[in-house]
């Protein structure tokens, strides 16, 4: 860059031509600059000259080179440099044709360099939302064909059942069911559909589903109402599970209040009612036909454990497959009801009576309970559980429940009693074992006995009292001395000099943290604080004290 | 050591007063500046040589951010010592 070089000597010119002053003072003057600065600076000072800037020495290290044509490796002799720093105010002179330049972000003006990494990191994300509705397709299909796999075991038992019914209700059931059937079919469909389009309105959809959830409901209605002509006419053995079917009906009528609340937890949990009505419904028919079948009575015990769980499992997961299992465990309890009916079902006409009176009145209790159950729940949505105990532990099921608790608890106690049998047992073999060890050496001299007995007492309780000294943690109060590093001294001579060994040095250095760096490499001049140490923790003849020392060496000195 | 000290110095030195001094050594600065912003290098004997170079456009990454920044062309001072200034100093310290 240097285009044109000025020699003292033109330097000289132009300072005497500006202050118009004699070549002659100018050289002198500059002269004297120029050897007052290298004056200083060999003196090792810096100078500094206003509006111009600052000159140094630096020392520059010696360092490693290689020639180029040998290859050899040759050592660069350190030297002193003398280093310029402009003022700001030259500097800034001096890059006045480039001052209006700004350092640019490249990131932000260059876009297409960016941009691929950007729709690299876009792109996954895109992908695992589309898996996500892949899947949650996937699992509605399956709930579907679920469903309708229940609907065509519904309908093979039907005719059966319809033998004994009055032929004007056939039509009824020939004609509305199916409809229904669709109506629901379309309405999942429907629910899959919205399912799908999640992403894109999610306010719509709130307001769609609950839209459904009415629907579904009114489909419900009409299904009970349809199921309820059927019933009627067949048996009065029904009549209870009737009547339980029209509270749930009520419950259901109770329902769209709730949600033009819009409140959609409190509709689920009303869902949850209806579920667990049906469930009870289901327990209801359960104890008809147990009188009669205690088989057939078991395996829909099974089988409503079975729906109870998966309704509970399924609860938390989303609101539309929740919907569906109200429906499932309905066409469920249809086909169990069916089942009671197709099994010998003409009874006594007193017994019926009997129980018809025995049911209404558990009926009214449950009708009290639920009621109750949906008012705390409805109050206080957070007392989920108690509502829980109020609708599903009503008496019988309490006692039932009660029941498989106490199995469970006998069960887990078992499992514990055989734990704790096992390991007494290990106790005591191990016990006799010693008992035997002892005994043999009883035999060979009472004396060494004894002796061995204390020995291992005594080895016995010393490792535990040291092992909680060491697990302690150690707080250095009280110092017993205190200890000037000089030359030549180290922690552990001090180690040695106060606890008679060098390996508890780590103690020292424990509590002199503050002041030592770094063990191996103490100032001259620092004191050192001795420190009042546990007497089990320098036990010199302990070889765990020491080997504890020792690894506290290795920790601190950086081993490992 | 500042301004000051060596203005006191350059008295004792040249044997002038220190009005004149001051006013040499600003038209000593001055006359650099001019020097060194007309793109003109400086030449000192047995001292060293004032020149500017051209530091070029270049592109930074900011090693934790990897932000990437263009820094635009530059024009700074350098300062090179002459042989002999090299010499004393490195003379002194053997």
């Amino acid at each position: 860059m240097s285009k044109d070089k000025i020699s003292s000597q033109e330097m000289i010119d132009q300072v005497a031509a500006s202050l118009s002053v004699s070549k002659r003072v100018a050289e002198e003057f500059l002269k004297s600059l120029f050897a007052e600065i290298e004056e200083t600076l060999l003196n090792g000072e810096p100078v500094k000259i206003k509006n111009l800037g600052t000159f140094k020495m630096q020392w520059n290290e010696p360092r490693k080179s290689v020639n180029v044509q040998t290859g050899e490796v040759i050592v660069l002799e350190g030297f002193n440099k003398v280093t310029f720093t402009p003022d700001t105010e030259l500097k800034d002179a001096v890059n006045e044709p480039y001052s209006h330049l700004d350092a640019i972000d490249l990131d932000e003006s260059d876009q297409p360099v960016s941009k691929p990494t950007e729709v690299e990191h876009v792109v996954p994300e895109l992908t695992e939302g589309l898996r996500n509705l892949s899947e949650q397709a996937s699992e509605i299909k399956d709930l579907l064909s679920e469903i309708k796999a229940l609907s065509i075991k519904e309908k093979a038992p039907q005719p059966s059942v319809r033998d004994y019914e009055i032929p004007d209700y056939e039509l009824i059931l020939i004609d509305e069911e199916p409809e229904i059937k669709q109506i629901t079919e379309n309405k999942i469909e429907e629910e899959e559909e919205e399912e799908e389009e999640e992403s894109d309105d999610d306010d719509d959809e709130a307001i769609e589903e609950e839209d459904t959830i009415e629907e579904v409901e009114e489909v419900e209605d009409e299904q009970e109402k349809s199921e309820e002509f059927v019933q009627t006419e067949e048996i009065a053995e029904i009549q209870a599970t009737l009547v339980d079917e029209t509270t749930s009906e009520e419950l259901i009528v109770e329902e769209p209040q709730l949600v033009e609340n819009t409140n959609f937890e409190q509709t689920e949990l009303n869902k949850e009612d209806i579920s667990e009505l049906q469930n009870e419904v289901e327990i209801h028919s359960n104890e008809i036909v147990s009188q009669e079948q205690e088989q057939i009575a078991e395996h829909i015990q099974e089988e409503e454990i079975e729906y109870k769980k998966e309704s509970e499992s399924e609860e938390p997961t989303y609101s539309p497959v929740y919907e569906q299992v109200p429906q499932t465990t309905y066409i469920s309890n249809k086909t169990e009801l069916k089942e009671a009916v197709s099994s010998p079902f003409i009874l006594g006409k007193t017994k019926k009576k009997r129980k018809g009176l025995k049911f209404t009145f558990l009926f009214l209790l449950f009708i009290a309970l639920i009621v109750g159950g949906i008012y705390i729940a409805y109050a206080s949505s957070s007392c989920f559980s108690c509502w829980f105990k109020y609708t599903l532990l009503s008496e019988e099921n309490r006692e039932k429940a009660d029941k498989y608790w106490i199995d469970a608890k006998n069960w887990f106690d078992f499992s514990d009693n055989k734990k704790n049998a096992a390991a007494p047992k290990t106790k005591e073999a191990s016990k006799t074992a010693k008992n035997d060890s002892l005994n043999v050496t009883k035999s060979s001299s009472d004396t060494t006995t004894e002796i061995d007995q204390t020995s291992n007492q005594t080895a016995i309780q010393a490792p535990d009292s040291f092992d909680i000294a060491f697990k302690k943690r150690r707080n250095y109060n009280e110092f017993i001395g205190e200890e000037t590093i000089s030359e030549g001294t180290r922690l552990t001579t001090v180690s040695q000099q106060y606890y008679g060994k060098r390996e508890f040095w780590v103690y020292i250095y424990e509590a002199n943290r503050d002041n030592i760096v770094h063990p191996d490499r103490i100032t001259p001049g620092t004191v050192v604080k001795v420190p009042k140490v546990d007497p089990r923790l320098i036990d010199k003849k302990n070889p765990k004290c020491l080997q504890k020392a020792r690894e506290l060496h290795d920790l601190y000195v950086g081993k490992k | 050591m500042n301004h000051k000290e060596l203005i006191a110095k350059l008295v004792l030195r040249c044997n002038l007063p220190k009005s004149e001094i001051e006013t040499l050594l600003e038209a000593t600065t001055q006359a650099m500046k001019e020097q060194l912003t007309n793109n003109k290098s400086i030449g000192i004997q047995s001292f060293g040589t004032f020149e500017v170079r051209k530091k070029e456009e270049r592109l930074s990454v900011h090693p934790a951010t990897q932000k990437r920044t263009l820094i635009p062309p530059k024009l700074v001072v350098n300062f090179k010592q002459s042989n002999i200034l090299k010499e004393k100093l490195n003379n002194k310290e053997l």
